[in-house]
């Protein structure tokens, strides 16, 4: 995981040098895993000593108000850092109202949340410790608490130089091993580097994907298999749920919600915003006959309902063959990989 | 493979590219900066995403939804070459969306001192360019253009809603790319007139920055020298004749304004 941060280093900084022109050259390769350069983070960057910190306090109840909830309670690494039930529950009991995002390639994406609001990891990793149906905490508190820890102090002068213990610190190192969580190495990834071969239903599904027939490859663009922006899907003819306009004000943006990464989808049910299908077929029910002409419908779904139709129509087989593609994107070596999971001590 | 055997190509490319920019600011005497600034209009009007209803040559009543692109290959041609000015190219692809300002600047810094009176540029990538995987960012961005319909990336995602022949609402999705492996990129060519009263800025002094503003009017994929109705076509990223339709039609979409218009 070391080596692939080095990597996205080196090629951000060679990606720097060749935007003297300001247009992209052939110097911005993919790198050897398949995956674009890893983006740089100038103002967070990246320390093996600031991993090891964030590691600590991601899975380190001291977070919360009670000290009773970390954030993988509900970014559970076996579900691709999701969380199993519809709504996660807060250390009071307390639901919200939208399923709790995976976590997977997040370093690639340019917005945080189903509706955007945060623009960077640091500033997603504030909300949930402060809101009081999640994590329920007072960040001076909060703060107060980690300081107070003996080995947490030394933890900071590691990362950071100094030991003071900050809520921007504690942010930035969460930030910092998040973006470690990269998910490249799927039977997809495997099948793309001559590795392995397809079954004849992961090839059709495959095909069927990339394809105007099933419009999956639009918003699940590969390699991260999403685009990072904001789409309604036509889940509903009235949606419910404000989605991206809540963050931007925007009438247009309403009913919409990020695209979330198809890696490891076979692991994350259940699925959408609000978690309402439990099942991929249950997903592929909406797609095939379900979906309503809501206003901001993404074009993309509404041509093909163009003349009527509710849906892309796809058989039984299709939605087979699909179902066998998309867990072709699982990553066993991602979901258990124990560089991600708690610290040992 | 090693991580060290993994950097090695990485560090050569950091290397070369290095190099490439080395000589231009061991040299920066005799060159200027020149800002490309996207525009998108509708006739006469500024581009809105969203809910503003335009109207198209076959009287489709459509709003926009979404306007991206990729150019490519940039050349400034000079005027004359009397004192040994000469031409400018930079070869690389450059995305732009409508919804990220940022992606609406193209800038060059080290263009030859010169007045310049034409402009070429390529709307999408040329074939043998244009292959899976080449552009990163553009697979990021969503442009990949699947492999077994072509491969390479999208020229354009150009999406909204209009009003159907019998009303209510219909979709539209203006997917500009290599239909079958086919090249429809579209060689764009603009005049200026660098020194006479319609000039537009473009003229390049050692040290100083010139803002040329590039205007696509949408209206004009749809109306010249083919009329285009969305009635007629859905998606048509297979559709081998909506693309050399198109193709046509988006030697006209571009011109060069007046940065201070």
């Amino acid at each position: 995981m070391i080596v692939r941060w080095k990597l996205g280093a080196l090629v951000a900084g060679a990606l720097a040098l060749a935007g003297c022109s300001g247009e992209t050259g052939p110097s911005e390769t993919p790198n050897d895993d398949g995956l674009p350069p890893m983006p740089e983070f100038p103002d967070n960057p990246t320390t093996p000593e600031g991993v090891d910190l964030g590691r600590r306090l991601f899975h380190d109840p001291i977070l919360s108000g009670d000290g009773t909830q970390s954030c993988a309670d509900c970014h559970r690494q076996e579900f691709a850092f999701g969380d199993p039930r519809q709504f996660s529950l807060g250390i009071h009991g307390d639901a919200g109202t939208r399923n709790a995002s995976t976590i997977v390639n997040p370093a690639w994406q340019t917005s945080q949340f189903w509706d955007g609001r945060a623009a960077t990891l640091e500033d997603q990793a504030v909300n949930p410790v402060q809101n009081p149906i999640e994590m329920a905490a007072d960040w001076s508190v909060v703060v107060a608490t980690v300081a107070a820890q003996p080995d947490y102090p030394p933890a900071f002068a590691a990362a950071f130089g100094t030991d003071d213990v900050t809520q921007e610190r504690i942010v930035r190192a969460i930030a910092q091993f998040e973006r470690g969580f990269v998910s490249a190495d799927s039977k997809f990834d495997r099948e793309r580097r001559g590795e392995v071969a397809f079954s004849a239903a992961e090839i059709r599904g495959r095909d069927l994907f990339f394809s105007e027939g099933a419009e999956c490859f639009h918003c699940h663009a590969a390699p991260l298999f999403t685009d990072g922006r904001f789409h309604d899907i036509g889940l509903d003819l009235d949606p419910p749920d404000e989605g991206r306009a809540a963050a931007t004000g925007v009438v247009f943006d309403r009913g919409k919600f990020k695209t979330p990464s198809l890696r490891n989808v076979e692991v994350s049910a259940p699925y959408m915003h609000d978690g309402r299908f439990a099942t991929l077929e249950e997903v592929l029910d909406h797609y095939a006959a379900g979906i309503q002409r809501s206003p901001n419908l993404d074009p993309v779904l509404g041509v093909q309902l163009n003349g009527g139709a509710t849906g892309l129509g796809l058989t039984p087989e299709q939605r087979a063959d699909l179902i066998a593609f998309l867990k072709a994107l699982t990553d066993p070596s991602f979901l258990q990989n124990p560089d991600l999971g708690p610290p040992s001590s | 493979m090693n991580s060290r055997a993994r950097l090695l190509p990485l560090a050569v490319l950091l290397l070369a590219s290095g190099l490439g920019c080395s000589d231009k600011t061991t040299e920066p005497v005799g060159t200027g900066t020149v800002v490309i600034q996207f525009s998108h209009v509708v006739g006469s009007a500024d581009l809105q995403i969203g809910g503003v209803s335009y109207v198209n040559s076959s009287g489709n009543e459509y709003t926009v939804s979404n306007l991206e692109y990729v150019v490519s290959d940039f050349e400034f041609h000079v005027e004359s070459t009397a004192n040994g000015e000469e031409d400018f190219d930079r070869e690389g692809v450059h995305y732009v969306t409508e919804d990220d300002a940022t992606t609406k600047t193209l800038t060059f810094t080290d263009v030859p001192a010169a007045d310049y009176g034409e402009m070429h540029f390529v709307f999408g990538i040329t074939a043998a360019k244009n292959t899976d995987g080449a552009f990163p960012e553009l697979d990021t961005a969503g442009m990949a253009w699947p492999a077994a319909m072509g491969g390479g990336y999208h020229y354009m995602r150009h999406e909204g809603l209009f009003v159907p022949t019998g009303g209510g609402t219909a979709s539209y999705t203006t997917h500009l790319g290599p239909t079958a492996g086919a090249d429809y990129s579209i060689p764009v060519t603009i005049a200026l007139d660098a020194t006479g009263p319609g000039r537009h800025g473009f003229a390049v002094a050692a040290g100083e920055t010139t803002t040329v503003v590039l205007q696509m009017d949408v209206n004009q994929w749809y109306t010249a020298p083919n009329d285009y109705d969305f009635n007629d076509y859905g998606a048509i990223m297979g559709n081998a004749a909506a693309q050399a339709l198109l193709q046509e039609n988006g030697a006209t979409v571009w011109s060069s304004v007046d940065p201070g218009a």
